[in-house]
């Protein structure tokens, strides 16, 4: 059904670029935003294993453990402005998105009769600020839906993730971020601090980006087309879970349900034009973690209200993770601004709704040399030259 | 399975429509700040003020390239149809076009100089030029090679 709204958007899109008049003379404006709206999707499974936790009970019932998600993700400029600085040095921007993001999260325990649905639905505002000729500043808030699709009415809940960060670009080849975020990315309801670094340029043939607590990852992009990944990025979230299945044995409709691990894996890009770029990856998932909380126990007890009752170490296994991202539309010329392409990385990096996908620096041309000159095409420069040119 | 198979049709075909789709303008842009910041022999600290305020200008330029392109599309498709007011207003349109390039130029050249030298200002129009020639250069080559692509 997804693929189908896909291929109609898509289809409609092109159709409305398509109708025009061609007896009215069209008048070209500059382009008001410097990014793209840009559409991502992606799904995530791993292989099956016990869930070994710390009540036998509960692990025979729960039985073996998998794991898949799949996450639409859409973001939009809202607002743009561009203004040079008094003495012509820096170019100051400040950029509004909204953001909507769909998770589907199926923690697939196969002692269990029904299979759980979880979802995750959120619709976000993003403000970025390059200041200067070094500094980002990025914040994002956005609320979201979180429920069971086996027990919608009993799990609906409004919870919100947040993210404030600085990036300082020392020169294009080196760049600091710090941060907080309020994230459920390690199952659980966290404020946590970020920190990275980048060593190399985006738009260069390898760099090495740490960002913590997301990912760590070092890239290389042999060609326009072509890149490879290996990385290790955190992979989780917290979701209402019904209580259907007697999981826990109090009377409650819902519980909760965090699972988290690290993604170690090889991931390899391919851009075949400007609008879109595919990635597929494989490698193993580690330190893998999954719990039950009970808020009606926790409060009975004076607990913590996410203290588990249920804790399982499921063993490593090998995932696959593919997806893909649709660029549309028309964007500023932002070639050799580096500022702006550590803007483009901030937006990519951060998904919308607290996911952790790495959709990708799709907007972050390769750098070319002269040498590469003979890869352009004739009618790639017709408007570039005059007949003047020619003599 | 259907419905993998149907999504693997789909994505073979967006990426059979996007390796067929416009990337020149795009490769043409890269590869006309590795010529210039060469040719211009522009420092990092340079590079970095110099093309936020050259790429300004130049989507500027390139507006101006576009309506001019729109009314030579106009002038070759609706020939038969214009009166002599259409064609005087369209004659009027082109000369005003070109005066706001000039002006872009202006702009761009006084907003440059704060940040580069007057002897790197004065190449920039060189190497751009030398840019022009070397694509025209090349291209040259290619279709008398046979190795041009679609001509």
């Amino acid at each position: 059904m997804r693929v189908l709204l896909v291929i109609v958007i898509i289809l409609g899109s092109h159709l409305v670029y398509a109708n025009k008049d061609s007896s009215k003379v069209v008048k070209p404006g500059i382009p008001k935003h410097f990014i793209r709206p840009a559409f991502s999707w992606s799904l995530y499974a791993t292989g099956e294993r016990p869930a070994i936790g710390n009540r036998p009970a509960l692990n025979n019932k729960l039985g073996e453990y998998r794991y898949l998600q799949s996450v639409w993700s859409f973001y939009t400029p809202l607002y743009t402005k561009a203004k040079f600085s008094a003495d012509s040095s820096s170019l100051n921007t400040f950029h509004l998105l909204a953001t909507f993001n769909s998770v589907i999260d199926r923690p697939e325990f196969l002692g269990l009769s029904e299979q759980h649905r979880l979802y995750k639905t959120g619709i976000g505002l993003r403000a970025i600020a390059g200041l200067g000729k070094n500094l980002v500043l990025f914040a994002d808030a956005t609320p979201m839906i979180f429920g069971d699709a086996y027990d919608r009415a009993n799990t609906r809940v409004l919870r919100w993730g947040a993210t404030f960060a600085a990036n300082f670009l020392v020169n294009p080849g080196l760049s600091f971020r710090f941060g907080v975020t309020r994230s459920f990315l390690f199952g659980n309801k966290n404020f946590l601090p970020m920190i990275g670094m980048r060593i190399g340029k985006l738009d260069g043939l390898v760099y090495f980006n740490i960002q913590l607590p997301r990912t760590v990852s070092l890239h290389i992009q042999p060609t326009e087309k072509f890149a490879f990944t290996i990385y290790s990025r955190t992979q989780g979230g917290l979701y209402n879970f019904s209580n259907k299945d007697s999981l826990y044995l109090g009377n409650d409709d819902v519980i909760q349900f965090g699972q988290t691990g690290i993604a170690n894996g090889i991931r390899f890009d391919f851009r075949p034009g400007p609008n879109f770029n595919f990635f597929a990856s494989g490698g193993f998932a580690v330190r893998n973690r999954i719990w039950f909380y009970s808020y009606s126990y926790n409060r009975a007890n004076d607990l913590r209200p996410l203290a588990p009752f249920y804790e399982a170490k499921p063993q490593g296994t090998i995932f696959v993770h593919v997806g893909l991202s649709w660029r549309f539309g028309k964007s500023k010329n932002a070639q050799g601004n580096y500022l702006m392409y550590e803007i483009y990385d901030m937006n990519n990096s951060n998904d919308p709704g607290d996911n952790n996908t790495m959709p990708g620096n799709g907007d972050i041309r390769r750098s070319a040399k002269a040498k590469e000159m003979h890869k352009v095409k004739l009618e790639d420069v017709g408007d570039l030259i005059q007949e003047t040119d020619l003599y | 399975m259907k419905k993998i198979l149907l999504l693997i049709l789909f994505l073979a075909g967006i990426a059979a429509v996007e390796l067929s789709a416009q990337a020149g303008p795009e490769r043409v842009q890269a590869l006309r700040v590795a010529f210039i910041t060469k040719s211009l022999e522009l420092t990092p600290e340079e590079a970095q003020v110099f093309w936020p305020i050259y790429n300004n200008y130049q989507d500027k330029r390139d507006s101006c390239r576009k309506a001019l392109n729109e009314k030579k599309r106009l002038l070759k498709e609706q020939k038969e149809s214009l009166s002599d007011a259409d064609y005087l207003r369209i004659a009027n349109e082109e000369l005003k076009i070109r005066q706001r390039e000039v002006q872009i130029a202006q702009e761009q050249q006084t907003a440059l100089l704060k940040v580069l030298s007057p002897k790197k200002v004065a190449l920039l129009y060189v190497a751009e030029e030398e840019f022009k020639k070397e694509l025209i250069r090349i291209l040259t080559e290619d279709n008398n090679s046979g190795k041009g692509g679609k001509k």
